[in-house]
């Protein structure tokens, strides 16, 4: 059965390195996105001045330290962290579930990060003190995970198929909105306002606490999802095919979404619902490098990551002296794709 | 070799086959016939341990299934599902690839990728490795999904109807080569088949189904008689034999 393979020869090496550097043009689109956003801000700063700030920080005038050190640089970080997790998270999601529109999003996490914030801040645990800081993102973060949790044990019952834990993520959301209806309802004006403002995600609440809590989690689970991309990758040919290869499916899937939700509800706690970054980054590196997970996973972080930092450099801009919700932003150009991925699916099929 | 011992399988109370049994030797090729709806895709499951099976139990070279881990027996044992829908983003060479699955890390070594590209040339696909799965004919997949199947040098081989999309010149050329194969390799093939003529040409031993397990076994021209294509598929038919020793069968009539 030979056939003649001279001039189509294709070489597996070439295509691989084409996907490396897909990924190295990625990262310096990152690090474009992270310096603009160092740059851009309320206060007018000059580039040397920039560099003096963060080579030099102890020649540098005041103001300008404090703008960078506490409010630019924490915040452009938490970009690029927030845009990992949120397209890590959204891409292994797509992956364990065969479904191209989950993300933590779709399937409720958010929301249930939602009802924990507006609980904590309609019940005042915000005003007690120095803990006030840390209970409105612990309480994100234990409703955040009981949206997982419930995920996961309905999805337990049916062996962990992606359609239940689709279904029942969809089941989270709406009830998550009730509650969180509920919530708004009882609230007085203030707490609805501030409740209101967190739900609309931002990384203003970037700090140096927050940022090393995000980047441990991250790291952990970005290697131990990582460490899984040829399971992974089998999992993309359907449930069957992939047992065959002797992929563990339900086993995977399982450890998979516990990895997910754990990266995800931190993040969440900290920056609030930032809708679609789990939905656009995948979409985009699946578009571009195809669903090898060894390069999938990483420039589905990257493609997040830079979304997200300029889409944070639009909430500066937007409004000037303001800074503009990132979530609205986020949400205003991710439904127009989510349509148009929703049309284009359907012709496909 | 592979022995199945009296296995039985049940959706719920509908039973599907009943007390099942038949061996099948090294470098030999052994078909299973049977009119639609007999159970034939899922008994192949069953063995390759994508159903639970209600009673009964499946024997590898002597050894129980379930005494083997799950690596060992997938890497013993090669399955190509009837079913070769496939919408990954994935071009034909990785999909190839993933057939190396428990051999591979981070980076893909020399040698997965010459057995890679053997086998696509075997197949005759290599003109296409760099075409996207989604890209392709049902028929162009199937040989995909064949050479992920042989890529991995299963020594038991099963094929739930490997040339159901192919026409009938790419159905002879895979035919030859599992024939080759099987034997060069000594693999025990359990093949599903249709054509009827196919599996007289290319089996050692064939299996017919019918309502609840198996009405009769052994060589192809014992097997494909009149009788039988009265009593399990429903017709009166013409035999023949061909020059090479075929059998072959042309239905006439209804029942």
């Amino acid at each position: 059965m030979r056939t003649r393979t001279g001039e189509n020869a294709f070489s597996y090496k070439k295509h691989t390195k084409k996907k490396a550097l897909l990924i190295v043009t990625g990262v310096i689109l990152c690090l474009v996105a992270f310096f603009l956003n160092l740059l851009v801000g309320s206060s007018g700063m000059s580039i040397s001045d920039l560099v003096g700030v963060i080579f030099d920080p102890g020649h540098a005038e005041p103001v300008n330290r404090i703008i960078v050190w506490q409010y630019r640089l924490p915040m452009a970080v938490m970009g690029i962290l927030a845009g990992f997790v949120l397209g890590l998270a959204g891409a292994t999601m797509q992956t364990i579930l065969n479904n191209p529109l989950a993300s933590p999003y779709t399937l409720g996490v958010s929301a249930g990060a939602s009802v924990g914030a507006s609980l904590a801040i309609v019940l005042g645990l915000g005003s007690y003190f120095a803990l006030g800081r840390l209970l409105v993102p612990v309480c994100a973060f234990v409703f955040a995970f009981l949206a997982c949790a419930g995920i996961y044990f309905f999805a337990r019952v049916k062996n962990f198929t992606s359609e239940t834990m689709v279904l029942v993520g969809i089941g989270m959301v709406f009830l998550f909105q009730a509650v969180q209806t509920f919530i708004q309802y009882m609230a007085s004006a203030e707490e609805l306002q501030t409740a209101m403002f967190w739900t609309f995600g931002s990384l203003s609440k970037a700090d140096w606490f927050n940022i090393p809590v995000i980047f441990a989690v991250l790291l952990a689970c970005f290697i131990y999802i990582y460490s899984n991309s040829w399971n992974l990758t089998a999992m993309k040919l359907g449930d069957e095919k992939a047992k065959v290869l002797g992929v563990d499916i339900e086993k995977v899937r399982m450890r998979m979404f516990v990895a997910i939700s754990l990266m995800t509800s931190v993040t969440v706690a900290f920056v609030g619902c930032i809708g679609f970054i789990g939905i656009i980054g995948p979409h985009i590196a699946r578009m571009l490098i195809g669903e090898d997970q060894r390069f999938f996973l990483p420039f589905s972080c990257i493609c997040g990551t830079v979304v997200l930092s300029f889409a944070s450099l639009l909430s500066k801009i937007i409004v000037p002296g303001t800074i503009f919700p990132i979530g609205i932003i986020t949400s205003i150009l991710g439904v127009p794709f989510y349509f148009v991925l929703l049309i284009t699916k359907k012709r496909k099929h | 070799m592979l022995s199945v011992k009296d296995i039985s399988f049940a959706y719920g109370e509908e039973v599907i086959f009943e007390n099942v049994s038949f061996d099948c030797r090294p470098g030999q090729i052994t078909s299973i016939i049977g009119v639609n709806g007999t159970g034939k895709t899922t008994l192949l499951k069953c063995i390759a341990g994508l159903q639970k099976l209600r009673s009964g139990e499946v024997f590898i070279n002597g050894r129980a299934r379930k005494e083997m881990s799950k690596e060992e027996f997938a890497a013993s044992v090669g399955y190509l599902d009837q079913n070769n829908y496939c919408d990954a983003q994935l071009n034909v060479y990785e999909v190839i690839l993933l057939g190396r699955i428990r051999n591979l890390s981070f980076k893909v070594s020399e040698e997965d990728r010459r057995r890679v590209e053997s086998v696509s040339d075997m197949l005759g696909i290599t003109r296409f490795l760099n075409r996207n799965i989604t890209d392709l004919s049902g028929g162009q997949r199937q040989m995909v999904f064949i050479a992920q199947t042989l890529v991995k040098e299963p020594k038991l081989l099963i094929l739930d109807e490997p040339t159901s999309a192919l026409d009938i010149n790419h159905q002879f050329k895979l035919m030859n080569l599992i024939s080759r194969l099987t034997r060069e390799r000594e693999l025990t093939t359990l093949t599903t088949l249709h054509h009827l003529d196919v599996a007289s040409k290319y089996s050692d031993s064939v299996i017919v189904l019918n309502d609840r397990g198996v009405y009769t076994q052994g060589s192809s021209d014992s097997v494909v008689t009149r009788e039988m294509l009265r009593e399990v598929y429903r017709v009166e038919s013409e035999m023949f034999t061909d020059a090479y020793g075929c059998v072959h069968a042309v239905p006439t009539k209804e029942l």
